[in-house]
């Protein structure tokens, strides 16, 4: 029996947590900013890196290399950009932080301006999120009050603003490129890299981009050393990370846990089992563009390496868990809508690839299937991996060709049946 | 909001949020062209902008716009039953408003409350866990405050 390892969730799981500066205050908050501030940036860069953190919102990149890319002496401002737009299928994490501990996660981010010389840092969050950006605007405000922001925020006459953006309802603008032409005020159209965004990001300048979560850890790494953080989880994956656990499972929720466990245990153990006893179908482990995994394959570590070697990957950490009742091909079609849906329509092989996969697996569910149409999926899967400016190609392309080809036999039922 | 931002178009969304918020919902000829005026950049830039992005609005909502999530982890435990129960219960289908102009409905990509589903969002508030028994309760509610 697994448990909760708490590090993010320290105060959100206290009952009595008063979410407040002065609460946060009470329970060692902003030590680690003062801490960092007698530390040079170069060296808070490094001490990151040496954490072994690795972002948080999907692509696992290493945040402290992230950092040291940052363009240096081009005489334009640096920004800090937090990704707070979280809109993968299954995830539901950052909203926790940002409503139940927003200072925690501030502290993060004053501390990542700190380390990248960003004088004003901004937090794009998703515009749907109306009580994180509520809490969150109330918590800046208490840090303007307090002089923590403003003028002196990061020693004498060294001024850090931060603001929050409220995005409008585009899935893609969770892109980091899409994200910057969003705040820059531009439909949210992902660029073609290089060059990246460290080099030219938010308003032409050097820009990084980091999620809640990630930044959320650095408070503890400043604290408590990078050693400590590398302590928790097998090497190579290190810290704790937050698994946002739905679907068919007793308990569903949030759950924090280190990287060693496995996804059976976090099903099992955290969530409950299956709901009303039934028995495991498959799994989608990390958000819905992860490929899916079949109820055999659940015994896997959940670490960002173990999950690429098992051939998916752990992407946000939203687990999706369905029960022997559910119809894979319903599922699939309600996946390929989401993404049909969520395309910008900038590059010609995502925009037309998720919207022939969506027909064709709603040929599935009306009878008109058949085993060339198997392969078609497979083919317009195959023909978005790799051929588009951003990942959402791939992210679409990902669930289709993995649910045609570990589960077969419920695609075939559809057309068999019908002919029967 | 201006002062927050290096140049001025990008405060372009934040600013389309408020002259929603300010004109009841929706985005009208004239807040269009204000916003445009405001940021320094043209009326179809701004268009460009909002067909870009679901939460702007070219038409009035209603009083109570319920925002019904039916994206996987909701459709996995009943979002896409919650949907149709509301429709057929206030007689209107997603994407319009009923002639009383006091709800309206969309259905939704993800929200984010995967753990808490089916989720909802009625104008600004979450509504977690959602089932057909609760919806009714909650439209009930809402007809009571007009």
């Amino acid at each position: 029996m697994i448990e909760e390892t708490l590090v993010l969730f320290q105060n959100i799981r206290n009952p009595s947590y008063d979410k407040s500066l002065k609460g946060y205050k009470k329970v060692g908050g902003f030590k680690a900013l003062k801490k960092a501030l007698k530390m040079k940036p170069e060296e808070l860069v490094e001490v990151v890196k040496a954490s072994g953190l690795r972002g948080r919102g999907g692509a696992g990149f290493p945040t402290g290399l992230k950092w040291s890319f940052m363009a240096k002496n081009t005489g334009k401002p640096s920004y800090l950009i937090c990704n707070a737009d979280e809109s993968e299928p299954g995830t539901c994490k950052d909203r926790e932080l940002m409503l139940k501990d927003p200072h925690q996660f501030l502290e993060g981010m004053m501390i990542g301006c700190y380390a990248i010389n960003c004088k004003h840092g901004y937090i794009y969050v998703r515009g749907e999120y109306f009580p994180s950006i509520k809490s969150l605007n109330e918590a800046i405000d208490e840090l303007y009050a307090a002089g923590l922001l403003g003028e002196n925020a990061l020693g004498k006459g060294k001024r850090l603003d931060l603001t929050v953006h409220t995005g409008a309802g585009a899935y893609i603008c969770g892109e980091e490129s899409a994200l910057l032409d969003s705040l820059e005020g531009k439909r949210g159209h992902p660029r073609v890299k290089p060059p990246f965004p460290a080099v030219s990001g938010f308003n032409a300048c050097p820009t990084t981009v980091n999620n809640v979560e990630t930044l959320t850890c650095l408070p503890f790494i400043v604290n408590e050393g990078a050693e400590a953080f590398k302590d928790f989880g097998p090497e190579n994956n290190a810290g704790t990370h937050l698994v946002s656990l739905s679907g068919h499972v007793e308990k569903p929720g949030v759950y924090e846990v280190r990287m060693d466990v496995t996804l059976k245990q976090i099903i099992y153990d955290l969530g409950g089992g299956i709901r009303g006893g039934k028995a495991l179908k498959g799994v989608i482990p990390g958000g819905a563009s992860s490929p899916v995994l079949t109820a055999k394959e659940i015994d896997v570590e959940y670490s960002f390496d173990a999950l690429g070697k098992a051939g998916t990957m752990m992407g946000s950490a939203a687990v999706m868990v369905f029960d022997e009742d559910t119809d894979v091909v319903k599922l699939l079609h309600r996946i390929t809508r989401f993404f049909n849906h969520e395309s910008c329509g900038q590059c010609t092989p995502c925009r037309e690839g998720t919207h022939w996969a969506r027909l064709i697996v709603q040929d599935f569910l009306k009878g008109n299937g058949n085993e060339r149409k198997m392969k078609r999926l497979h083919r317009v899967g195959g023909n978005m991996m790799g051929t588009t400016v951003c990942a959402l190609g791939d992210a679409a392309a990902m669930p289709i060709t993995s649910f045609v080809t570990k589960f077969p036999e419920e695609f075939e039922k559809y057309y068999t049946q019908a002919a029967a | 909001m201006l002062s927050r931002y290096p140049i001025k178009r990008n405060a372009l969304l934040p600013l389309l949020h408020l002259a929603q918020q300010e004109n009841g919902g929706w985005l009208s000829e004239e807040s269009i062209k204000y916003v445009a005026e405001i940021c320094e950049v043209s009326e179809t830039h701004v268009e460009g902008v909002i067909s870009f992005y679901t939460m702007y609005k070219l038409k009035k909502p209603g009083k109570y716009h319920l925002q019904i999530c039916t994206c996987v982890p909701c459709c996995l435990v009943g979002g896409e039953e919650l949907l149709e129960h509301t429709e057929s219960k206030l007689g209107i289908h997603a994407g319009s408003t009923g002639d009383d102009g006091m709800f309206s409905i969309e259905e939704m990509e993800c929200i984010g409350a995967c753990s808490f589903a089916p989720a909802i969002i009625v104008n600004e508030d979450y509504h977690e866990k959602v089932n057909p028994e609760s919806m009714d309760q909650l439209i009930a509610d809402l007809s009571n405050n007009p």
